[in-house]
């Protein structure tokens, strides 16, 4: 695949323009979106390869209009973002790139820096069909880079070097989650010749590691100050952090509905919600997006035999949830499995305490520590385990299901424990050997072969 | 027997006699990983240090069965070798966050838990700022007080100065070896050399110095390595401790005269500097020696060294060591073959498996790549 310079910020940002306007009207966007579903739901294909990431992006027609409701104030997060960004390459202002895991607040808290995460194109590369994310890493396998690295990371790199992102003013990178981002913020700085910082984390979450943490972003943010020569507006950090205890209230009440029985089904959604924080953490859109989502869950466990009727068995995906393809609400539809809980849309956030500039700071700090991905990959093994044996306890989940993505060579360590943690629960587990970004590892098809056999297996279809 | 061939014996030996007389003077052995731990602390702690390896493995299997088929020969090898009881002879494991692969070591050897003792994990930062460098020291401060209540001692600031004695005189014996590899005419092999490392990390530093200053007066009085050397290479990446490897690499027409790898330079070069606070010394040294890919912060550093050493030992070609699946190194060696050919110094990257298989292809690739270096000039 061919890609035009900036040719997937554009698709995002158009698709983000498009679905702001359409999900005003969230009834007529949702008869829409059902009408459309015969033609987009099963498989790609010529006919809906630009269209279908976006379809599954708001629930490949499983969602209600509430849930879509909600999802209208994400697309206006992320077209202010990537809008932004494309202002930036044009000149109007310095961008700074963002390791993932760094709080976004750290750049945009500046007034007049635009802010961008590279690992964004992990999730939005799709929006030019399945093949933009090959595109991206066939980009680095031209180059000679090794394959070991995570196909995440890689498809940053990917994107860089095919025009996708404007060149950095500076860099922030994080010594998180694991190897293959380290090694590619190293690559990141080589490749870009930005000025960089380079921030170390937390290994744990006691309260000594993430003053480090705090202590570090402080010092990013004087970084900042002195490579871009702008002054950082504090006051707009505190509303930042404002915003960002109202949204997580919401996604921790979320989060409890998801493990009532039947679930509110909203895993989807606060997956979404983990994406829009890492772009947009402090904007008001979020909230509303979240206290949206709230309310679809809140009808939902007033009127529980409308759910009744979808859950038939209770899913847990110990992973990152597949990204090329989304797959949870074709289990829902296919075999009325619900995953109730996973990796990343597991949003138990603590209260930050605004008291000062720096309990601000340590609470943002462990904000990023509590976020999916980040939360079970830093640290010790019970990180993930402990986190593991409790969703299952809480979600009361039938069934784990591990992607095994190929580049999480820490979470691919960890089979045996979680296969152990599943033996003792009595549930049965599945362990793939998919990658969640590269489909030509597994593909979309291979991977829905290999989740039916799990499922008839273990006496969950027939 | 020769020194050499007492070397060589402990460099393919999982334990020793070095050892078992330790341990009846009352020193117990603590195996640890990775060039970030502080093997001072565990000598003034009245312990032996053991240099973890996969030396003698015969396999991955019971390995695997916690490890995935995406880990690290090295991880699977090793845990493999634990399962077995080859490391029983150990009283704990310091282990360290080094890379992911060796994270999850530490949470499998703890949960599989074979008959080694305690396990410790030490987090070492990513970074060398002052922050870091902090952080380390608070790491070693835990590390310290750990080991006092393990073996029921006092880790004293004159204890620790001891240690710091003994091994700053083993690194300055290694570093008069490695530096004898300046000449044309080299004393010692990069094998040998591999081996020596080998052998001195898993005996008491003690007998480690004295084999040292055995082979130093080998090599003044006159010994030369005969091989047939074409090139001379220097050789750098993740974990290598293999000497069929390097021996392959010679054997092709190349001698090793320099290194930047984790038993060779990055382990002797820099001493601990003397006075002040030993830890605060222990944390300079470990967090500010010759890094490895895992320090974000230091590639730039990293680069020079190489393009240093390579002038300062007449190095034709560097090797770029890459163990599968090892993604610091993969990004390491795309930066690094770049910044090299600015600078017209050939290299090659090497992926492989710990004790793997492959050699013809390997052998295939090394003599088309000298031939290339040769031909250049």
């Amino acid at each position: 695949m061919e890609l035009k310079p900036y040719e997937i910020i554009e698709s995002v940002i158009a698709g983000a323009r498009l679905g702001t306007k359409v999900l005003d009207r969230p009834h007529l966007a949702w008869l829409g979106v059902k009408a459309a579903a015969p033609l987009m739901f099963h498989r790609e294909h010529r006919l809906n390869r630009a269209s279908r990431f976006g379809f599954q992006k708001i629930g490949s027609s499983r969602w209600s209009p509430g849930e879509l409701a909600a999802y209208k104030h994400d697309c206006i997060a992320t077209l202010a973002f990537f809008q932004r960004v494309l202002d930036a390459r044009d000149g109007r202002e310095p961008l700074v790139w963002l390791g993932w895991p760094v709080p976004i607040e750290v750049a945009s808290g500046f007034d007049d820096v635009a802010a961008f995460v590279p690992e964004a194109f992990m999730a939005i590369a799709n929006m030019v069909g399945t093949d933009g994310h090959v595109a991206c890493l066939e980009a680095v396998e031209r180059e000679g880079i090794s394959d070991d690295i995570c196909a995440m990371d890689r498809i940053s790199l990917g994107a860089y070097l095919l025009e996708q992102i404007p060149t950095p003013a500076a860099i922030v990178s994080v010594a998180h989650p694991c190897d293959a981002s380290r090694t590619t913020s190293q690559l990141m700085e080589y490749i870009s010749g930005a000025p960089a910082y380079t921030i170390d984390t937390a290994y744990t979450k006691e309260d000594a590691d993430v003053a480090l943490y705090s202590k570090n972003l402080f010092e990013a943010i004087a970084f900042l100050e002195d490579t871009l020569g702008r002054k950082y507006n504090w006051d707009k950090f505190r509303r930042m952090v404002a915003v960002l205890n109202e949204q997580n209230r919401y996604l921790n009440e979320i989060t409890h509905m998801n493990q009532s029985i039947p679930s509110a089904g909203l895993s989807l959604g606060l997956q979404t919600a983990w994406g829009s924080k890492i772009t947009g953490a402090g904007n008001p859109e979020l909230v509303e997006s979240a206290r949206a989502m709230y309310n679809v869950g809140r009808f939902r466990l007033r009127y529980p035999q409308l759910r009744r009727k979808v859950e038939k068995f209770r899913i847990i995906v110990a992973d990152m949830p597949i990204v090329f393809s989304e797959m949870s609400m074709l289990i829902e539809k296919t075999f009325g499995g619900v995953v109730v809980g996973d990796y990343i849309g597991d949003a138990i956030f603590p209260e930050i305490d605004m008291t000062s500039l720096e309990t601000m700071m340590m609470g943002v700090a462990r904000d990023r520590l509590y976020m999916g991905m980040v939360k079970q990959a830093h640290g010790a093994a019970r990180e993930t385990v402990d986190d593991l044996e409790r969703q299952i306890e809480q979600f009361s989940a039938d069934c784990v299901i591990q992607n095994g993505h190929q580049g999480c060579k820490h979470n691919r360590a960890l089979q045996r424990i979680v296969k152990d943690v599943c033996r003792r629960h009595d549930i049965p587990i599945l362990i793939m050997e998919a990658d969640i970004f590269d489909k030509r590892v597994m593909s979309e098809a291979e991977i829905k072969r290999e989740l039916t056999n799990f499922f008839v297996a273990n006496g969950f279809a027939s | 027997m020769t020194i050499f061939n007492e070397i060589r014996q402990l460099a393919q030996s999982t334990a020793n006699d070095y050892l078992t007389r330790a341990r009846h003077r009352g020193h117990p052995t603590v195996g640890y990983f990775c060039s970030y731990v502080p093997e001072e602390m565990i000598h003034a702690a009245g312990a032996v240090p053991y240099r973890m390896r996969a030396v003698g493995s015969e396999g991955t299997s019971l390995g695997d069965t916690y490890f995935s088929s995406a880990n690290c020969s090295f991880v699977r090898r090793v845990l493999d070798k634990g399962l077995r009881g080859d490391f029983d002879f150990l009283d704990g494991i310091v282990f360290m966050n080094g890379c992911d692969h060796n994270r999850r070591l530490f949470d499998n050897w703890s949960y599989a838990h074979p008959d080694t003792g305690f396990n410790y994990m030490l987090f070492v930062p990513h970074g060398r700022s002052e922050a870091c460098l902090a952080q380390y020291g608070n790491e070693l401060a835990k590390l310290g007080r750990f080991l006092e209540e393990r073996f029921d001692t006092e880790l004293t600031a004159e204890k620790l100065w001891n240690s710091v004695a003994l091994y700053n005189r083993k690194r300055a014996l290694l570093q008069e070896i490695a530096d004898s590899r300046r000449a044309a005419v080299v004393p010692i092999s990069g094998t040998e050399f591999l081996s020596l490392m080998l052998a001195v990390s898993v005996v008491p530093v003690e007998d480690a110095i004295a084999l040292l200053e055995q082979v130093l007066a080998e090599l003044r009085a006159g010994r030369i390595h005969t091989g047939q050397a074409v090139l001379r290479l220097f050789v750098t990446g993740s974990c290598l401790e293999e000497l069929s490897h390097l021996e392959l690499l010679e054997s092709a027409g190349a001698v090793v005269v320099a290194d930047a790898i984790c038993l060779g330079a990055r382990y002797f070069e820099l001493p601990v500097p003397v006075g002040g606070d030993p830890l605060a010394a222990l944390g300079e040294r470990y967090l500010r020696n010759l890094s490895c890919p895992r320090m974000m912060d230091d590639v730039a550093g990293r680069i020079a060294h190489v393009r240093e050493r390579v002038s300062d030992f007449g190095a034709d070609a560097v090797i770029l060591e890459k163990l599968e699946f090892c993604s610091m190194m993969s990004g390491e060696s795309y930066i690094s073959s770049h910044e090299l050919r600015k600078f017209d110094i050939p290299s090659i990257t090497l992926t492989r498996e710990l004790y793997g298989g492959g050699v013809g292809q390997l052998k295939t690739r090394i003599q088309a790549f000298y031939e290339k270096v040769i031909n250049r000039s």
